[in-house]
């Protein structure tokens, strides 16, 4: 059920910590440890190297792609405190270079397209930073939470505009509002909203017991509910559901062998792809009893099972 | 960064790794006092206390001690263990430390002898702790039974104080402890050590060891001496030296620990009151210090990374501060001040806040503290353990990316990057490729379209085990094929060729209405038949006796006599004679015969036939659905297929099942998704199957997308039926199957979806320029480009209807036009492209002109052939781009299907003689009346054409050369009526009547007004009609499509022929001479005012109506109007007439629709009867629908 469609050398010189496609599955861009960010267009199981943007000064932790009707954009995030938007006209250059952070900045995320340009990023300084492009100044406006999480935030991820959310449509409902969710290594997983001027800790999820290292906040097309999926360094993944946004009920997918890393969700919300440190990808769907299953170990590295792989690990 | 502080001088041990929450214990320094030289002693735990921004610990238990503490350690064996003065070891329970319990003093031993400043838990047996003291005494204990301590060996000479322990983190029999001038390595299972580490190069004095947490041969050594404040990197293996030297501490080193996370760090901390991190790994001279991580005035005697949160060290100084600090820096909270104060009050002592603040980090050591690294008092590089080594993300499409740890290359160069596709759903992606099997060609493409649908819906409804699936299959599947109507019979169990059957077996089925019986009505004519074999024969009776009494058949029968009609009927249904009241009324006026039908109906209504009869009297299908019980919906159905014409099917289907919809019983409202069905309402279906997972909803949905665009269902954008398509849509492409999906995409309304589809298939290329670029011209290029595209590319412009196949036609038209523009001032245009080899030659010029579109002609014929019924193919003709802002297919369907049969229709709802009238009354085809009820003909092309050289009122005017005035021969049989008119019609479509002849020309309009469609059907009367109403309009286009690609069209004209012998050869007319410009002349003013009136009003009702019952009743209006415009025009009315008929239009002004009633009735009554009955019932029937209406005006 699993194929490989494109397997991509890099050449990047050290790990790599993110890779991402754009909007329509066009481009692919990666970033790594050697402070680079690598851009490739990708077609028919082809690729080409479309840009090697150095801009960082330390490892490069997570790429994300703007929704294409404000161009191509890319933000970056590096250990270097630093967000960099790219921009593609022509050529690629640094658009905006977000300098708030005293800290790593962990991670990036587009807002969803309807509410505009807007990037929220997370660091471990603890604080979240919401940066929205103003088209009547043509300035980045910031809005900064501190003391989100002690000690960092590891991942931030948006909710979507069209969610479950109380009926309301944030595109026709003013009152509809933003909201983010973060994990950090309090072990929380929180969640923001945006109230008037200021975003405000709506909610703070405990269960996990380690770092939370990543959050997605699922896709709402074709749920019924929102979805938020948190996984670990307690080699636990818990989807938290809810019926309204507010009061959300844990469920426990799985306890792994190793630290998970990182949790996505297939764009129609009902597939999550969890990545641990055993290097290994596993596919989970929630049946119709509410169960997750395991639908597919993605072996990486053709042909290799991951078994051998940990032997030799 | 630091987190947290701790005002007080305490030894400090953190929780074990596996222990959550995070805690720390914290004993009282020995030897330390503070201001008020308290000597009391505690041992206390702390929470990290991290959702507090404050600087606060929180206290979780305070216990107080009789010792202070040289060193904690907290074992994962649950047992805290002290070290203290005199040789004593302390054993507590962590867990009643934890629950604040007094007793949580285990035991103590006092085996040693001197200040026990050195402890180390092992790593691997939690249970095995050493420790040390003065003269070299190391003892191992089983902290399960703390009663019999080990040696791991004799005591090391000279005897000296063990300053520090610790175990080995790869090999857990080894053992590393440190004196002032060497460090002995043990070996426990041989119990003597192994090794002694001794610098004879530097005045070292040992005090720490720590053992490298991957490397099992390397150990670190801190020397507390301030002349040779050195951090040693040694290996066994090459045991003579140091690999490395730290240097950095400007004194001597007090305390160490490995990063077991990241052996990349090791902490170490000093006399000089600075907290250095370390990467020991690196074999740059003088070592590399890749952080200065805190700072203190004092003597920072203890630091200790947290086993469980990788980030956070504790570190422990002299000046009454333990401190709690993130290596990863950031801004420290600003609460500080607060919450120090708060510290300061809560020990009661002011003289603390004299006390030096912590100094920030000055004055780096080695130098490479700052560098790019994330801040002040942070790492230059990430550690490890902020290094994702993996990540799994999905792209649209289904593809996830993934990457890995280069198992070869651990920690090094990672280069791979996989794109995957992810199929989750193996059964929908082969639902697809069936769907996109038969869905992918679109009618206009590929004339076998409809049939793969119908085919495909029949091999799903064949497979399906669910008997409600099997229905929607079926019935989906009969609004493919062109025999839509009795398909649909079919399936409700009204076979046709089992009527006569069903006859006699369904009185047996009791609870359903029985059939209806005007239902079979083929069939019915030969039961009929058999029945009424010798009605012609004179019934041989004689002798019958006219009684001439005061009984009621004698009254009947004197006002028969006496030709008193209305006085019989009376009298007749006073007698209950139904049956004769009824033959009588239908000698006298229409309004009679209706009179004593309703009579009769309404008394009976109740029966189950009278239902039935009534509506189809009147069309009254609404009443008949109020008044049949839920159970009947099968023939009530049945009924509605029959006899609704294409307009009001769907409503009174929808209609029917909304009222199914809320019955209690399943299987009723299973029957109602029938309705629907029949109705082809896809909204009302979208309900029904919303509830159904998407891969059930979406195959039924997107048929019955495909068959509502084929009969014109109204599609309501943003609807449940789009939600349904494109949620599958979204499903199709979450499995990666773009093509599919987008062709799903294109039948609902969702832009985004379809432009993100057609990007990702390289379809588009660049979104905004797509979006701006004129939609035909991508359609048209792309349609070119190669077949798979080419329908996906139908869509691409969504300013189009959401079907493709339309808008083939509609770009067919556009090439078309342009060279046609310039003829059209030509009146002849329009007729000339008749198909007929005697193609005149006016034509000449134009086929080279109509030619350009080849790419788009093709598929036009196709579509035409299949769907024998014509109903998509055809309505497509009159897509006219000068038309098309109007709802296309509104004209259309009211025709070709309608179903009315013509003994219904005629006999009981239009006076006999109007159907007469008909053929004489040519006015019809007019643009002044662009109505949209009106046949065809008047919105295609061949009138857009015409119309603009002509005035547009022109054609109202109407003469009648040649034709015959309007008769009137009321009772005359219906059926005779046609064959003459026939000659009229024939000429007038096929062989345009070549004389400007204006006699010709209102023959030619005659048929298609005349001729409802519907009769198509029947048989009666063979098609011919309705296309005629039609075929002008695709003849026209003729030059681009060779007449032999409509074989319907000639396949008519040869069955019309063969019917109709006797009619004039057409060769007779050359059809070159346009008839068009032949106008009627005007009528004069106030006779004009007249017309106005009328029509104006007739088009009001028209516009206000949505029944086709009105309207149909407003196209026979419409005929007997232009009958009476022309008898106006020819003066052939009496003056009285034209009076009574002004005063009518007077009291239509004033909105007055009884009084205009009124007075035609008092027409009729008048002497001119004979004059007006052609046109008289039309104007009765208009008044009547604007009383009404109740707002005639």
């Amino acid at each position: 059920m699993i194929t490989v469609l494109n397997t991509i050398d890099t050449g990047h010189e050290d790990m790599i910590h993110d890779a991402e496609l754009d909007y329509y599955g066009l481009k692919l861009a990666t970033c790594s440890s050697d402070n680079s960010v690598k851009i490739y267009d990708i077609k028919n199981g082809t690729q080409t190297l479309a840009a090697d943007l150095k801009g960082h000064f330390g490892p490069v932790w997570q790429v994300a792609w703007a929704h294409p009707k404000y161009g191509n954009l890319l933000a970056s995030c590096s250990y270097d405190r630093k967000v960099i938007i790219w921009k593609e006209s022509g050529e690629w250059t640094k658009l905006y270079e977000y300098t708030g952070h005293e800290s790593s900045v962990n991670s990036v995320a587009w807002a969803p397209a309807e509410y505009g340009l807007i990037l929220a990023c997370c660091s471990s300084d603890g604080s979240i930073s919401i940066i929205q492009y103003s088209q009547d100044t043509g300035n980045w406006d910031v809005k900064k939470i501190t003391g989100a999480h002690a000690i960092g935030v590891n991942s931030i991820s948006w909710c979507p505009a069209l969610s479950a959310d109380l009926n309301l449509d944030p595109l026709t409902n003013k009152d509809a509002p933003k909201r983010l969710v973060t994990g950090g290594c309090d072990n929380l997983i929180k969640i923001w909203r945006e109230q008037g001027d200021q975003w405000v800790e709506e909610n703070r999820l405990e269960l996990h017991i380690d770092w939370v290292r990543d959050v997605a906040w699922a896709p709402s097309l074709g749920l019924q509910r929102s979805m938020i999926a948190s996984c670990s360094q307690d080699k636990r993944v818990v989807i938290w559901s809810s019926d309204d946004n507010v009061s959300w009920t844990p469920t426990i997918l799985n306890t792994f062998d190793d630290v998970v890393w990182s949790v996505s969700w297939s764009l129609t919300g009902n597939i999550l792809a969890v990545s641990g440190g055993d290097n290994k990808v596993s596919l989970w769907r929630e049946s119709t009893d509410g169960q997750w299953l395991c639908i597919s170990e993605v072996a990486k590295g053709l042909g290799q099972t991951p078994n051998d792989e940990r032997s030799t690990l | 960064m630091k987190l947290k502080e701790l005002k007080r001088t305490v030894n400090v041990s953190w929780s074990p790794a596996d222990h959550h929450p995070v805690t720390l214990v914290a004993g009282s320094a020995a030897q330390q006092v503070d201001a008020s030289f308290s000597s009391s002693s505690y041992l206390e735990l702390y929470s990290l206390n991290l959702e507090d921004p404050s600087y606060d610990l929180k206290q979780i238990s305070s216990l107080q001690t009789q010792h202070k503490f040289h060193k904690i350690e907290w074992s994962g064996a649950g047992i805290i263990i002290g070290g203290c003065d005199g040789g004593l070891l302390e054993f507590y329970s962590a867990e009643k430390l934890l629950n604040n319990a007094s007793d949580a003093l285990l035991g103590s031993s006092t085996k040693h002898s001197g200040h026990v400043s050195a402890l180390d838990v092992n790593p691997y047996q939690k249970n095995l702790l050493a420790s040390g003291a003065s003269e070299s005494e190391i003892f191992i204990w089983d902290l399960n039974n703390t009663s019999q301590p080990m040696a791991p060996g004799t005591r090391s000479q000279p005897y000296d104080h063990v300053q520090g322990l610790a175990w080995n983190q790869q090999v857990q029999h080894i053992l590393g402890s440190t004196f002032a001038t060497r460090c002995v390595v043990w070996d426990l299972r041989k119990n003597e050590p192994i090794m002694k580490l001794s610098d004879s190069q530097s005045r070292s004095r040992w005090r720490a060891v720590s053992w490298h947490p991957g490397v099992a041969t390397q150990l670190c050594l801190a020397s507390e001496d301030d002349q040779a404040p050195v951090i040693q990197l040694w290996d066994l293996r090459l045991a003579a030296s140091p690999v490395v030297s730290l240097e950095g501490h400007g004194k001597g080193a007090l305390s160490m620990s490995w990063c077991a996370q990241d052996a990349d760090l090791l902490l170490s901390a000093g006399k000089d009151g600075r907290v250095l991190c370390w990467n020991p790994n690196t074999t740059k001279p003088g070592g590399e210090v890749v952080a200065e991580c805190a700072g203190s005035a004092q003597w920072v005697f203890e630091v200790r990374w947290c086993p469980r949160v990788p980030a956070l060290f504790a570190a422990a100084a002299f000046d009454q501060r333990l401190a709690v600090h993130s290596v990863l820096g950031g801004a420290a909270a600003d609460t500080s001040s607060q919450s120090q104060s708060n510290i300061m009050d809560s020990f009661g002592a002011e003289s603390f806040s004299q006390l030096p603040a912590v100094r920030g980090a000055q004055g780096a050591g080695g130098g490479a503290g700052a560098g790019a690294g994330a801040g002040r008092g942070a790492l230059a590089a990430p550690p490890r353990w902020m290094k994702r080594p993996v990540r799994a993300n999905f792209g649209f499409g289904g593809k996830l990316v993934t990457f890995e740890k280069c198992p070869q290359q651990e920690g090094g160069a990672q280069r791979l990057v996989h794109i995957s596709q992810v199929v989750s759903d193996p059964e929908i992606v082969e639902l697809a490729a069936e769907l996109d099997a038969v869905l992918g060609s679109s009618p206009s493409q590929d004339p076998e379209a409809n049939q793969r649908l119908a085919e495909y819906c029949r091999q799903r409804g064949d497979a399906a085990t669910d008997q409600n699936e099997r229905y929607t299959w079926f019935f989906l599947r009969a609004n493919f094929l062109p025999s839509f109507r009795s398909e649909v019979l079919n399936l409700l169990g009204f076979r046709q060729d089992e009527i006569p059957s069903k006859f006699k077996t369904l009185d047996m089925s009791g609870d359903e209405a029985p059939p209806d019986p005007a239902l079979p009505h083929v069939e019915g004519l030969s039961l009929l038949d058999r029945k009424l074999a010798d009605v012609e024969s004179e019934p041989a009776v004689s002798d019958v006796h006219i009684p001439n009494g005061d009984d009621e058949t004698s009254m009947i029968c004197r006002a028969l006599v006496c030709g008193n009609l209305e006085e019989a009927v009376e009298l007749c249904l006073a007698a209950e004679r139904v049956a004769d009241a009824l033959v009588i009324a239908s000698l006298g006026s229409q309004e009679l015969v209706y009179k004593v039908q309703k009579y009769h109906l309404n008394r009976t209504c109740a029966e189950p036939v009278s239902a039935l009869a009534d509506a189809l009297l009147a069309a009254r299908w609404g009443a008949l659905l109020a008044r049949t019980g839920a159970r009947a919906w099968r023939s009530v159905l049945a009924a509605l297929v029959t006899h609704c014409d294409t307009d009001a099917l769907p409503h009174y289907c929808e209609t029917l099942g909304d009222k199914l919809s809320k019955e209690s019983d399943p299987a009723l409202v299973q029957a109602a998704t029938i309705c629907y069905l029949c109705a082809m309402s896809p909204e009302r279906l979208a309900r029904v199957w919303g509830a159904l997972p998407p891969r059930h909803a979406a195959p039924p949905a997107l048929l019955a997308h495909r068959a509502a665009a084929l009969r014109h269902a109204q599609l309501q954008s943003g609807g449940k039926l789009e939600t349904i398509l494109n949620e599958y849509a979204l499903n199709l492409a979450s499995q990666g199957c773009l093509q599919s999906a987008l062709l799903a995409a294109q039948d609902s309304g969702s832009d985004d979806l379809k432009q993100r589809l057609q990007r990702a298939l390289g379809i588009t290329r660049d979104p905004a320029h797509k979006a701006r670029a004129p939609a035909h011209g991508g359609a048209r290029g792309y349609g070119r480009r190669d077949d798979v595209t080419a329908h996906y590319n139908s869509a691409v412009p969504p300013q189009y209807d959401p079907s493709p196949w339309q808008q083939s036609t509609v770009s067919a038209h556009q090439y078309s036009q342009p060279p046609l523009a310039p003829l059209a001032p030509q009146p002849l245009a329009p007729q000339t492209f008749a198909p007929q080899p005697l193609a005149p030659q006016p034509l000449v010029p134009q086929p080279p002109a109509p030619q350009p579109p080849p790419p788009a002609a093709p598929p036009r014929p196709g579509s035409v052939g299949p769907t024998a019924g014509g109903l998509a193919s055809r309505s497509k003709y009159r897509v006219d781009p000068s038309v098309q802002p109007a709802p296309p297919c509104a004209p259309y369907p009211a025709r070709p299907y309608t179903p009315t049969h013509p003994a219904v229709n005629g006999t009981y709802y239009n006076p006999p003689g109007v159907e007469t009238g008909v053929p004489v009354v040519p006015t019809q085809n007019k643009p002044a009346a662009p109505g949209w009820n009106d046949p065809p003909m008047l919105s295609s092309k061949p009138k857009a054409k015409s119309e603009t050289p002509v005035p547009a009122q022109a054609p109202i005017t109407h003469p009648l050369f040649g034709v015959e005035p309007p008769q009137h021969i009321p009772l005359a049989p219906a059926p005779g009526q046609y064959p003459g008119m026939q000659p009229g019609q024939y000429q007038g479509s096929q062989f345009p009547a070549p004389q400007p002849s204006v006699g010709q020309y209102s023959i030619v309009q005659q048929p298609i007004g005349q001729y409802p469609g519907g009769q198509q059907h029947i048989g009666q009367y063979p098609g011919a009609q309705q296309p005629d109403g039609q075929y002008p309009g695709a003849q026209q286009l003729g030059g681009q499509y060779p007449g032999a690609q409509y074989p319907g069209g000639q396949y008519q004209d040869q069955q019309y022929q063969a019917q109709y012998p006797p009619q004039p050869p057409p060769q007779q007319y050359t059809p070159q001479v346009e008839p068009q410009p032949a106008p009627k002349p005007p009528l004069p003013p106030p006779l004009a005012a007249l017309q106005d009136t009328f029509d104006g009003l007739r088009e009001q009702l028209a516009r206000a109506s949505t029944s086709s019952l009105v309207k149909r009743k407003l196209e026979d209006v419409q005929r007997r109007l232009e009958t009476m415009y022309d008898l106006l025009r020819e003066d052939r009315l009496s003056e009285s007439c034209v009076c009574a008929l002004t005063e009518m239009s007077a009291c239509v002004r004033a909105g007055d629709a009884g009084g205009a009633l009124r007075g035609a009735g008092a027409l009729a009554a008048g002497g001119d009867f004979a004059a007006v009955a052609s046109f008289l019932p039309g104007l009765k029937t208009l008044f009547q629908l604007a009383a009404a209406e109740h707002a005639p005006r």
